[in-house]
């Protein structure tokens, strides 16, 4: 093997080593740092949408990028320009002839506008605009919009829609969409409120129109953010003969559902919700896999008859909230299912929640991605993968040994740094530098050979860090990896 | 530097705090990129894979990263990421056609074999192992030689010798670690 392939090994290397080849890089020169500074600040304002920062000092970049075509390319996309410019001129000569009609100014009823903040000029201009295209018209009055809303009602004549009126549609909606599921507020004085999932609250004003699509007159409802940007943000239509929906867009596949008397989330009293009272465990997934393939034991959700819950060790410790049964839809098939949330005490927020199935009332699955579920404790499932240990077992300042030379860490030790576990399940692992990372630690089982071992994994973040496997034999270690390279032994 | 000095920074200059993280990371970044192109790119590829990297990172730093943690982390994942899309490009354009016939269809179902993997990290620490244990300078001018590709030149200065100096030592260096790894069975 020659000198330099045998450090051809040395690529793709994992963490540890990294951080050793990083320490042994050579300085990288002022003039190529700019040089990188220049290309990345070049890229950055590509994808900011030309947003420049302005530099003082001049950079230049030198070089030339080589680029292969084959030779056949450009006539090819030239005759594809000619066909595509072509389209564009017969398209566009089409719609304009389709379009030119003279508009009947007889038939035109001066709509009876009500404007709060407007002017008689501005009305005029509005009237004038809507019997073109119903989009301007809102978007106009979008603009003059201050911090009041501006109803505005526009009967046309032909096959009108009645107009509707802002109070019609005042009241409590659910935002349902594939992105969002929120409520949102419309008040009878034009302005409206959504509470995002995030906690955050979104306002602005309400605008009621027309339009009219194939010879049928719709009504339309606009919703545009606060002053002072007014931008239009949703619209959609609305049938009084549908009167608790609002169509958003023309795709169908988001709509607003009136709320009535909180139907989508009975109480916790209600007689569904007495099918779980009970004890459950609370599963996660280990490492990479779904829960249903390796749960372990994150904790213990008791829900009681009143519509209350307690966890305990879920977050570290005893929480509580109410339980609240409702539904979803927007999975793939178009299906509806029961959901089933738990809000944090004395909150609109949702600690967790799930769905579940009227086939299987022992199971909550949690979220959608197979990462945790709910099984109803009752004493079977309880235990055949729950570890033998809590992490009070384990709670304490630990010492991180790796092999000293080539040898194994139990024949040659040398200390690499400390880890400090709480009993809240978080640690702390300052190395032999100095360096720390937090995170937080699972206790899980996992079967080897038939024989099941309590392992103890490391997470920072959501990322997996380390890990290994305690035994109760031996309570003051625990073996990190399986190639008895390296171990935490408890000081 | 932590994600809420580079927010601070940002909000006074972005433009200044571009070049801070550069100065600042510069080096570590490039250490990564070059790890896993230095096999397939050239120089030209791993800068603009690093820059690259840097405008990932710009474009992060326009929003609300203000948390106490540091900002390294966040800066080694984005590297190796794009490392690894740019090491696909790059096979991607050199196998762009090759010919195959049906003996050599079935050995592509996969190349990524457990134990070569687990034995070739194995490898990896063992020889890093190995050239620590020739301690400093020779450790760096070794990895700098023969990893990294610099001249005797280049390293010379990085060691602060001459760089016949350099040379000299490179070659005995190499020899001593020859030996070190037929010890353990390592032959080269």
């Amino acid at each position: 093997m020659k000198d330099k392939e045998l450090f051809d090994i040395l690529e793709d290397a994992e963490n540890d080593s990294m951080d050793r080849l990083i320490e042994k890089c050579p300085e990288i020169s002022d003039k190529q740092l700019d040089k990188i500074l220049v290309m990345s600040e070049r890229k950055f304002n590509m994808k900011n949408n030309g947003t420049y920062i302005k530099r003082t000092d001049n950079s230049v970049v030198e070089g030339v990028e080589r680029s292969r075509r084959p030779a056949w390319l450009a006539p090819l996309s030239t005759a594809a320009s000619v066909i595509l410019i072509a389209g564009i001129v017969i398209g566009s000569t089409a719609l304009i002839k389709k379009n030119s009609r003279k508009v009947d100014s007889d038939n035109i009823i001066v709509p009876g506008a009500v404007t709060a903040t407007s002017t008689v000029t501005e009305t005029e201009t509005l009237t004038e605009t809507a019997t073109l295209t119903e989009t301007a018209t809102l978007t106009e009055t979008a603009t003059l919009t201050t911090a009041s809303a501006i109803i505005t009602t526009q009967p046309v004549t032909g096959n009108s829609a009645d107009p509707i009126s802002i109070s019609e549609i005042a009241g409590k909606w659910l935002i349902e969409s594939s992105k969002y599921n929120e409520k949102i507020m419309i008040k009878a004085d034009g302005t409206y409120t959504i509470n995002r999932e995030n906690g955050d609250v979104v306002a602005g004003t309400v605008v009621i129109g027309t339009e009219e699509i194939g010879g049928t007159v719709h009504n339309t409802v606009t919703f545009y953010e606060a002053a002072p940007n007014g931008e239009f943000s949703f619209g959609g239509y609305y049938d009084r003969n549908d009167p608790d929906v609002i169509t958003i867009g023309n795709g169908g596949e988001s709509k607003l559902v009136r709320v009535k008397d909180d139907e989508s989330s009975t109480s916790a009293s209600d007689s569904e919700l007495k099918k779980f009272v009970g004890k459950w465990i609370y599963q996660m997934a280990e490492g990479n896999n779904t829960v249903q393939e390796n749960p372990v034991k994150a904790g213990t959700v008791v829900i009681n008859e009143d519509g209350t819950y307690l966890t305990y060790e879920l977050y570290g410790g005893i929480a509580g909230g109410i339980v609240k049964l409702g539904t979803e839809d927007g999975f793939v098939d178009g299906s509806t299912v029961p959901t089933i949330n738990f809000y944090i005490d004395g909150s609109d927020e949702i600690a967790f929640g799930g769905w579940y199935s009227e086939n299987d009332l022992d199971t909550i699955n949690i979220g959608n991605g197979g990462t945790a579920r709910l099984i109803r404790d009752n004493g079977e499932t309880a235990d055949d993968n729950a570890p033998d240990i809590g992490v009070n077992a384990i709670v304490g300042e630990w010492t991180y040994q790796v092999a000293d030379g080539n040898t194994t860490v139990d024949k040659a030790a040398k200390d690499n740094g400390t880890v400090v576990i709480n009993a809240d399940a978080t640690y702390k692992y300052v190395d032999a530098d100095g360096n720390s990372s937090e995170g937080t630690l699972r206790i899980g089982t996992e079967d080897i050979g038939g024989t099941k071992a309590t392992t103890v994994s490391f997470y920072k973040d959501t990322y997996f860090s380390f890990g290994g496997y305690y035994d109760k034999a031996s309570p003051d270690t625990i073996f990190l990896g399986n190639g008895g390279m390296s171990r935490l032994v408890r000081k | 530097m932590t994600s809420k000095q580079v927010a601070e920074m940002m909000q006074s200059s972005p433009a200044d705090c571009h070049k801070a993280l550069v100065r600042e990371y510069g080096r570590y970044v490039y250490a990564i990129i070059y790890n896993k192109l230095r096999g397939c790119g050239t120089n030209e590829d791993i800068e603009e894979c690093v820059s690259d990297v840097f405008a990932d990172l710009f474009m992060k730093c326009q929003y609300d990263i203000s948390s106490e943690n540091d900002i390294k982390y966040l800066i080694a994942t984005i590297a190796k990421r794009k490392a690894i899309d740019s090491f696909r490009s790059l096979c991607a354009r050199a196998n762009h056609m090759t010919d195959t016939d049906e003996d050599n269809m079935r050995e592509l179902v996969s190349d990524f074999s457990v134990d070569e993997h687990v034995d070739r990290s194995e490898l990896r620490r063992v020889l890093l192992d190995k050239i620590d244990e020739l301690g400093e300078p020779d450790s760096t001018i070794i990895i700098q030689k023969f990893y990294y590709n610099r001249s005797s030149n280049e390293i010379a200065k990085c060691v602060s010798m001459t760089s016949n100096a350099v040379r000299v030592r490179c070659s005995r260096a190499m020899d001593k670690l020859r030996a070190k790894l037929v010890e353990i069975g390592m032959t080269i």
